[in-house]
């Protein structure tokens, strides 16, 4: 008792420093960062979103892990989840629904190396960054980027707007190609060689639709086509403002309007 | 503190609980053999862990669960110079406790298994509150202990394991309004429960545990705004509406030294007496701080400061400064947003409740009652706290290096 009682509450205080000591680097170390477990390639821009961690939420919202600013994707869209069997996606209720490989998904559906996988209306390709470094696939060229300012957008960081005037442009997501609207007031959509924009398809009509530029934003109108206009799903009838990832269906081909201030 | 290196480790924490249990194993009156029974296989529980687990997952790092050793190992050597008679009591509930940690750690290491059984859970749960409402006697003046038989435990302790578990949900549930809905339901029953129980210091701890898991789950910080302007008009409401009762349970906060021996007593004994422990403490078994009323529950860390030494106070804070840190740590790169979750709302709970003890009896904070994690003596608080752990080790993921139900970590 004296022998314990004497020695022990000068050293008690010491020996548990060390031992807080020994314990508190290993518990202030934590899970090492995952590195890039795979990709989600846009195959309307080429853009190579990282997949950084287990589980990567794809949706319109802020706190989702990649941040879709089109509005036919859901808040919170879908789930994609690595785990020891590979990678898995599913579909978190959405309302435009999540589709691999063209067939609709609800509940956990296995991710292949090269898969296509269609959020609402945004189309990607699935990358695993394990099977890509065996077997590296063979990319079609990517389209020239357009803007810097959508790689901003799919990280997740604030969207600042750029000093410089507005600049816009419409993708033709079938061909790949890129129209760039910055010098014009209006621009005509149609079959007919008078349109700025030609698109050589039956069901496209002659004088489709038209783009018009009211200050620094662009308007859009459907010309009485046969088909239809179709703004984000949605057929128009009337003027209706642009902003950034809108999609455009002119039968049955989808544009997308870009901009990098609206 | 992978491979062999936790043996060093592992040998001081024996080296210091042999030196605390030697003061109360060597008595004036001969050894006592109750006392060295639990204390060597206390020890011998500890180096089987260690080593087993060592072999099993060699990449994982037993640091959280030397913490709790540790920890553990102050109570019961508390316990036993307090009331040697409580002492094998507390033992077996840390037994209970570790074997729910190793439990728990098994149910959740597979996702399925832990999203299946959620909703049990919570039906159990609240069933489980109910039934202390419908059955408990007035303790202390809260209606919160079931007793059967001689045998008597705290549901709402046990409840803390399944709040955090029900609160946790799958990176695809998360965000469902559906999910959302229904945790909401469970979390406001349980509280408005154990309001009614009068059990405000744990009614508290879940208040708090449900805004880390509000935030967790939505990341919004105006959402969490708008749940605390709605709790304080609740709890604005309740004073009004019962002024007495919370008015006579605060009248004390800041007043103790006005009334020394009426209700400030316990806190102003716990201040004089730390102060009598100077840096070195009185030695184990010396204090007087031990024969006051809930000595070894509320006030175990007035006897701490007295018979310890302050500076083991600081550390066993530190201690819980730790395993908050790691939990927060460990919430980057983790495989799943459950554990995630869970692990943050554990380590923010147990820090919570070792906040509201201290600065409770050290009249900072209205004292509420609430027993200081692993240390305190009490059953059903040693098999929370421990299962509690069990949630911040899954979110290590040192913990699953080769376990079957989890990928690789890429390096």
């Amino acid at each position: 008792m004296e022998f314990f009682a004497g020695i022990g509450r000068y050293f008690m205080p010491f020996i548990a420093f060390f031992i807080l000591l020994n314990c508190a680097f290993s518990l202030l170390k934590g899970n090492k960062r995952t590195g890039t477990l795979g990709y989600l390639v846009n195959s309307a821009n080429g853009d190579r979103i990282p997949l950084r961690g287990f589980e990567t939420s794809v949706g319109r919202s802020n706190s989702c892990d990649i941040v879709l600013a089109y509005n036919t994707v859901s808040r919170f869209h879908a789930v994609l989840s690595k785990h020891k069997s590979g990678w898995f996606v599913s579909d978190t209720n959405s309302k435009t629904g999540t589709f691999v490989n063209a067939e609709k998904t609800n509940n956990r559906t296995k991710l292949e190396n090269g898969d296509s996988l269609v959020f609402g209306n945004a189309v990607f390709r699935f990358v695993d960054a394990l099977a890509e470094q065996q077997e590296p696939v063979v990319e079609p060229a990517p389209a020239p980027k357009l803007y810097e300012a959508d790689e901003k957008f799919y990280t997740g960081e604030v969207w600042r707007e750029s000093e410089s005037p507005a600049s816009h442009a419409i993708v033709n997501e079938t061909t790949g190609e890129t129209f760039v609207l910055d010098d014009l007031q209006s621009c005509l959509i149609g079959r007919s060689e008078e349109a700025q924009i030609q698109i050589d398809f039956p069901s496209v009509s002659r004088c489709h639709a038209l783009l018009s530029r009211q200050g620094e934003r662009w308007l859009v109108e459907d010309l009485n086509s046969t088909c239809g206009t179709v703004l984000n799903s949605e057929q128009i009838y009337e003027v209706k403002k642009l902003v950034n990832g809108d999609v455009l269906d002119i039968g049955g081909i989808t544009l997308v309007f870009k901009s990098d201030k609206y | 503190m992978t491979g062999a290196k936790w043996l060093p480790t592992l040998m001081l924490i024996t080296v210091f609980q042999v030196i605390s249990a030697g003061q109360v194993v060597f008595t004036e009156n001969g050894i006592s053999q109750r006392s060295a029974a639990v204390f060597g296989t206390y020890i011998a529980i500890e180096w089987v862990y260690a080593i087993v687990s060592s072999i099993i997952r060699k990449k994982a790092s037993p640091a959280l669960e030397f913490v709790a050793f540790f920890l553990t190992g102050i109570g019961l050597v508390i316990v036993a110079s307090v009331n040697e008679n409580l002492l094998v009591t507390q033992f077996v509930a840390f037994v209970l406790g570790f074997v729910c940690f190793l439990f728990l750690l098994w149910l959740i290491s597979s996702m399925d298994r832990a999203m299946f059984m959620r909703t049990p859970m919570a039906i159990a749960a609240i069933g489980l509150l109910i039934i202390t409402l419908l059955l408990a006697k007035n303790i202390n003046g809260a209606y919160n202990w079931i007793s059967i038989g001689s045998f008597s435990f705290q549901p709402s302790e046990l409840v803390k394991i399944a709040f955090i578990f029900v609160g946790a949900a799958a990176l695809e549930k998360l965000q469902s309004t559906r999910s959302l809905t229904k945790y909401i339901v469970f979390a406001v029953m349980c509280i408005a429960l154990l309001f009614l129980m009068r059990d405000l210091g744990t009614a508290l701890i879940f208040f708090f545990t449900f805004l880390i898991l509000a935030f967790m789950r939505s990341g919004d910080i105006r959402t969490l705004i708008l749940v605390c302007v709605a709790a304080a008009m609740g709890a604005a409401l309740i004073v009004l509406v019962k002024s007495d009762y919370v008015i006579r349970r605060f009248s004390i906060y800041r007043h103790i030294w006005e009334n020394m021996d009426g209700s400030g007593y316990q806190q102003t004994r716990v201040l004089i007496y730390s102060v009598s422990g100077g840096l070195f403490g009185v030695g184990i078994g010396n204090g007087k701080l031990k024969n006051i009323f809930a000595a070894t529950e509320d006030l175990v860390f007035g006897v701490l400061c007295e018979e310890w030494g302050i500076i083991m106070g600081i550390i066993v804070i530190l201690c819980f400064a730790f395993i908050a840190t790691h939990s927060i740590k460990c919430a980057v790169g983790c495989r799943y947003a459950f554990y995630t979750i869970a692990a943050v709302a554990a380590g923010g709970l147990l820090l919570f409740q070792a906040s509201l003890n201290v600065f409770g009896v050290t009249d900072l904070l209205p004292m509420t009652g609430v027993t200081l994690p692993f240390i305190s003596r009490g059953g059903s608080s040693a098999i929370s706290c421990w299962a509690l752990i069990a949630f911040i080790k899954a979110a290590d993921n040192r913990t699953w290096l080769g376990s079957r139900y989890h990928t690789e970590v890429a390096e």
